[in-house]
C-alpha cells in the first residue's frame, strides 16, 4: 500500500514536474543548444500536461478512493507508467512534427517512459506520504506531550490570567462595534428603525470580530512549522543509504545516451563512493553533537553532495571521456543526484514505522515547544468556552433586544422602543461577557450544582469524601462520568432517586451512583461504556440490585 | 421566577381563545424579552421560569396549554429533559423546543427522542415573535405542521454526531481513538466523511479540523462562519 491521497496528488504532480523538464530538456538532441532550452521547457511542459491529463483520468477512476484508503502499490506503479508514456507520445509526436532529431524510436521511448513513471510516481507519493506521516505523527506526539504539560496545576494560573486578558478584549471589542448606540443623546433619541440597524450591525460586527479573532488564532496554533519537521528528521538519521540503489538503477540508462559504457560505471562508482562517504559522516555525527551543529553538518553535507559533479567532471577528463557538450550536463546530472539523494533521506528518515525513529523524534521536540503548545491549546480552549457563553448570552440577548425593538416599530409603540434601544445600550456597557467562573478542581460545589439543576425530576443525593483536592483534569473527568451516569439513570432507566458517592483513596477516587430505575439488566449505550472504559481503563461496572436499580461504580486514578 | 400575568381574573371565554404558555429559558434578559413578545402575541405567559423544577412546579400550578422549552439549560436536564418531566404529569401539554442547534443531538448524546408532537424550532429559522407563535399553535394543534417539519435533524449519524462533538470539546484525534478503541486514521477518515456530509472543502492551505468547528458553530446557531 503505497500513499494513500498522495499516490495521486497535484503536490506529486509538481513534485516530479522538474524532473521531467530535466530529463527532456538535458538529454534530448533537439534541445542541447542553450537557445533551444526555452523550446524545450515549453516542449517538456505541454508534454507533461498529458502526464497530467492520464493522472487526473485515474484519479476520477481506479484511485477515487485512494483518500480513505491506500492504493496498491501495483495499481500505482501502471498508472505512474502510463502517464510517463502518454509524455514521451507528446514528445516524439511534437519531435517529428518539427522534424527535429530524435533517435529513438516510439516504441524505445514509449517503453522508457513506462520505466520512467512506473519509478518516479510511486516514489513521489511514498515521499509525501513519508513527510504527510510524520507531520502528522510529530503533531501527535506534540499533542501527547502537551495534554501532559495542561494538567498541571502550574499552568492553571496562566489559564486564569489568559481568560481576564480575552474578556477585557472582547469588551472593548463590543464597545468599540457599539459606538453608534453608545453615542445615542438620552434628549434626542433616534428613530426605531435606525435603532434596529444599528443593532444589526453591532451584532455582526460583534460577531465578525469575535469569529475572525478565535479562528485565526487557532489556525495560527494548529499549524508545524516546516523547519520543526527537517529539524525531526535531521536528528535521526538525515540520510539514507537504500537512496542509492534506484538512483544508481535509473542514473545508468540515462547516462548511457551520453558517455560510454565504461566511463558511465567509473561515474557512477564515483557519486556512490562520494554519496556514502559524506552521508556515513553526517549520520554519525548529527546523534553525537549538539542540535544546533547537527544542522551545520546536515548543510554542509547537502552542500558537498550537490558539489559531487566536480568530481565527475574531474574523473571523466581523467579518462578523457568529456561529454559531447563539455562539462554542464555532468555537473546538472550531478546536482540531480544530490538533491534525489538527499530528499529522498529525508523521506526515509521520516519514515515513522521504526520505533527508533519516534523515540528520536520525541527526543527532538523541545521543552520550549511543548510549553508554547500547551498554553496555546489552554488559551483555544478558553476562547473557545468564552465564545460559546457568549454567544449563548451576549448575541441572544441581542437578538432578543432586536426583536422587540421592530415589534415595537410594527405596533407604533414608541415608548416600547425606547425601552428596548435602552436596554440594547445597558447590554454594550454592562460587563455581560463575564462569564461564570467556576473553581474546575471544586467538584463538591460542581456535582451539587448537577443535583440542583435536576431538582425537580429526579432526586439527587450527593456524598463527597475526598481528602485532597483533585486536579482540574481528574475533575473534569470525574464530572463526565457522573454526568453520563445521571444521564443514563434518567433516560434510560427512569430513575426518580440517585445517590452519588466520591471517595478519595491514595491515588484513586472511586465515583458510585446508585439509582432506582428499572432496569432488568442494566447496560450502559455504547457511548457511555466507551467513556468509562476511556477514564477508568477498565475498572468499572454496573450491577443490578436486588430490590431494583443499579449500581455503576467507577474507579479512577488521580 | 416571575409572577404570572393572568391569574384566576381570567374569564373561561377568554382561556379558550388564548394559548396558555409557560416559558423555560435559564438566561433571565431573554426569558424576560420573550415572555414581553409572546404576550403582544396575544399569548397568556402563565410563567416564565429558568430551572426544571420551577418548570414542574408552575405546570402543575397553572393550566397550561403549550411550554415553550430553550434546548440548552446549562448542565444538567436538557429542555428534551424537561420536556418528558412536563409530559409525565401532562400527556396533554404542547412542547416547543427553542433553541439555536440545528439538532438536538449536537448539545450531547445519549438523549431521549422528542416527546410526541413537540415542535422543534430552530432560534435562526425563527425571524420574529409571529412565527414562533406559528410554532405554538402547531405544537397544541391550532394550527397544520407540514411533513418533516420542526423535528431538527442535521444529516449525520449518532457516531458522526458523536465525533463532532468530541472534537468541538477540545479532544485531540489521538485521545478520540483511545475513548473509541480504533486507529487514528480511522478517525481522520471519519471526520473527512464529515466535513463532506457538511458540505465544506478543505484546500491543502487549510487546517480541517478547524472547518469542523467552524461547522459546528454554525450548526449551534454560533459565530465562526467562513
Amino acid at each position: 500500500m503505497i500513499g494513500g491521497r498522495w499516490a495521486v496528488s497535484w503536490q506529486s504532480y509538481a513534485f516530479a514536474y522538474p524532473v521531467s523538464v530535466g530529463f527532456i530538456v538535458f538529454t534530448e538532441r533537439a534541445f542541447g543548444d542553450t537557445s533551444e532550452w526555452l523550446m524545450g521547457l515549453a516542449v517538456s511542459t505541454v508534454a507533461y500536461l498529458a502526464t497530467g491529463g492520464v493522472l487526473a483520468i485515474a484519479g476520477a477512476t481506479v484511485l477515487r478512493h485512494r483518500r480513505e484508503t491506500p492504493a496498491p502499490i501495483f495499481v500505482v506503479v501502471v498508472v505512474g507508467g502510463i502517464a510517463w508514456m502518454a509524455r514521451s507520445a507528446v514528445l516524439k509526436a511534437f519531435l517529428v512534427a518539427r522534424d527535429l532529431p530524435s533517435e529513438a524510436a516510439l516504441s524505445q521511448r514509449l517503453l522508457y517512459g513506462f520505466l520512467l513513471g512506473a519509478t518516479i510516481v510511486p516514489i513521489t507519493a511514498w515521499t509525501l506520504a513519508s513527510f504527510s506521516n510524520f507531520n502528522e505523527e510529530r503533531r501527535r506526539l506534540v499533542e501527547e506531550l502537551v495534554h501532559e504539560q495542561a494538567s498541571t496545576h502550574s499552568l492553571a494560573t496562566y489559564v486564569q490570567a489568559v481568560r481576564e486578558g480575552i474578556l477585557d478584549r472582547i469588551q472593548a471589542a463590543v464597545r468599540r462595534s457599539g459606538g453608534a448606540l453608545l453615542a445615542m443623546d438620552d434628549g434626542n433619541t433616534p428613530s426605531p428603525s435606525e435603532g434596529v440597524r444599528v443593532l444589526d450591525a453591532l451584532s455582526q460586527a460583534a460577531s465578525r470580530e469575535l469569529s475572525e479573532d478565535l479562528w485565526r488564532e487557532a489556525r495560527k496554533d494548529s499549524r508545524v512549522h516546516v523547519t520543526q519537521i527537517i529539524r525531526s528528521a535531521v536528528f535521526y538519521r538525515p540520510f539514507s543509504y537504500w537512496m542509492l540503489i534506484p538512483i544508481v538503477a535509473f542514473g545508468i540508462p540515462v547516462l548511457l545516451r551520453i558517455w560510454p559504457t565504461q566511463t558511465v560505471v567509473i561515474v557512477m562508482l564515483v557519486l556512490t563512493l562520494w554519496a556514502l562517504c559524506i552521508s556515513g559522516i553526517a549520520n554519525t555525527l548529527v546523534v553525537r553533537v549538539s542540535t544546533r551543529t547537527a544542522l551545520c553538518v546536515y548543510a554542509i553535507a547537502v552542500g558537498l553532495l550537490l558539489m559531487s559533479g566536480v568530481w565527475v567532471v574531474v574523473f571523466v577528463n581523467w579518462l578523457g571521456s568529456q561529454a559531447p557538450d563539455g562539462d554542464r550536463l555532468p555537473l546538472l546530472a550531478s546536482l540531480g543526484f544530490g538533491i534525489v539523494y538527499t530528499t529522498g533521506g529525508l523521506a526515509a528518515g521520516t519514515a515513522t514505522a521504526r520505533r527508533e525513529t519516534l523515540d528520536s523524534l520525541r527526543a527532538s521536540i523541545s521543552d520550549a515547544e511543548i510549553q508554547r503548545a500547551a498554553i496555546a491549546t489552554e488559551e483555544l480552549r478558553v476562547r473557545r468556552e468564552i465564545a460559546t457563553a457568549l454567544h449563548g448570552n451576549w448575541s441572544g440577548n441581542l437578538t432578543a433586544v432586536s426583536m422587540r425593538l421592530q415589534q415595537a416599530i410594527d405596533k407604533g409603540d414608541s415608548q416600547a422602543a425606547n425601552e428596548a434601544i435602552y436596554e440594547a445600550k445597558r447590554l454594550v456597557e454592562i460587563d455581560m461577557v463575564r462569564t461564570a467562573q467556576r473553581d474546575e478542581s471544586d467538584l463538591q460545589a460542581i456535582t451539587n450544582a448537577l443535583a440542583a439543576a435536576w431538582d425537580g425530576l429526579v432526586s439527587i443525593r450527593v456524598h463527597l469524601n475526598l481528602r485532597e483536592s483533585l486536579s482540574p483534569s481528574t475533575t473534569r473527568a470525574a464530572e463526565d462520568v457522573i454526568i453520563e451516569g445521571i444521564n443514563n439513570a434518567v433516560r434510560h432507566a427512569d430513575a426518580q432517586n440517585i445517590t452519588i458517592s466520591v471517595e478519595g483513596v491514595p491515588t484513586d477516587i472511586e465515583i458510585t451512583i446508585t439509582d432506582d430505575g428499572h432496569s432488568a439488566t442494566p447496560s450502559l449505550p455504547g457511548l457511555g461504556s466507551q467513556l468509562f472504559d476511556s477514564i477508568a481503563a477498565g475498572e468499572w461496572s454496573l450491577t443490578p440490585q436486588a430490590g431494583g436499580g443499579s449500581v455503576l461504580s467507577v474507579r479512577m486514578r488521580t | 421566577m416571575e409572577l404570572p400575568a393572568l391569574g384566576a381574573r381570567v374569564d373561561h371565554n377568554e382561556r379558550m381563545q388564548r394559548t396558555r404558555v409557560l416559558l423555560v429559558e435559564d438566561n433571565d434578559f431573554t426569558r424576560s424579552t420573550m415572555a414581553a413578545s409572546l404576550r403582544a402575541e396575544d399569548c397568556v405567559v402563565v410563567a416564565s421560569v429558568s430551572s426544571a423544577k420551577e418548570a414542574v412546579v408552575a405546570a402543575s400550578d397553572h393550566d397550561v396549554d403549550c411550554a415553550v422549552i430553550d434546548l440548552h439549560l446549562g448542565p444538567g436536564p436538557t429542555g428534551i429533559d424537561v420536556a418528558h418531566g412536563l409530559r409525565k404529569a401532562d400527556p396533554n401539554i404542547g412542547i416547543v423546543l427553542l433553541t439555536s442547534y440545528e439538532d438536538p443531538r449536537l448539545l450531547s448524546g445519549n438523549q431521549r427522542p422528542l416527546p410526541e408532537g413537540a415542535v422543534y424550532a430552530v432560534k435562526n429559522d425563527v425571524r420574529s415573535t409571529a412565527q414562533l407563535r406559528e410554532k405554538i399553535d402547531m405544537a397544541v394543534g391550532k394550527a397544520d405542521r407540514p411533513v418533516g417539519q420542526g423535528l431538527g435533524y442535521v444529516p449525520l449519524t449518532d457516531t458522526q454526531m458523536e465525533l463532532l462533538r468530541m472534537v468541538a470539546s477540545g479532544l485531540t484525534n489521538a485521545e478520540i481513538a483511545r475513548r473509541r478503541s480504533v486507529t487514528e486514521r480511522a478517525v481522520e477518515t471519519a471526520l473527512a466523511r464529515i466535513l463532506r456530509k457538511l458540505g465544506v472543502e478543505a484546500d491543502s492551505g487549510e487546517n480541517s479540523r478547524v472547518l469542523l468547528l467552524q461547522a459546528y458553530y454554525q450548526l449551534i446557531g454560533g459565530p465562526g462562519g467562513r
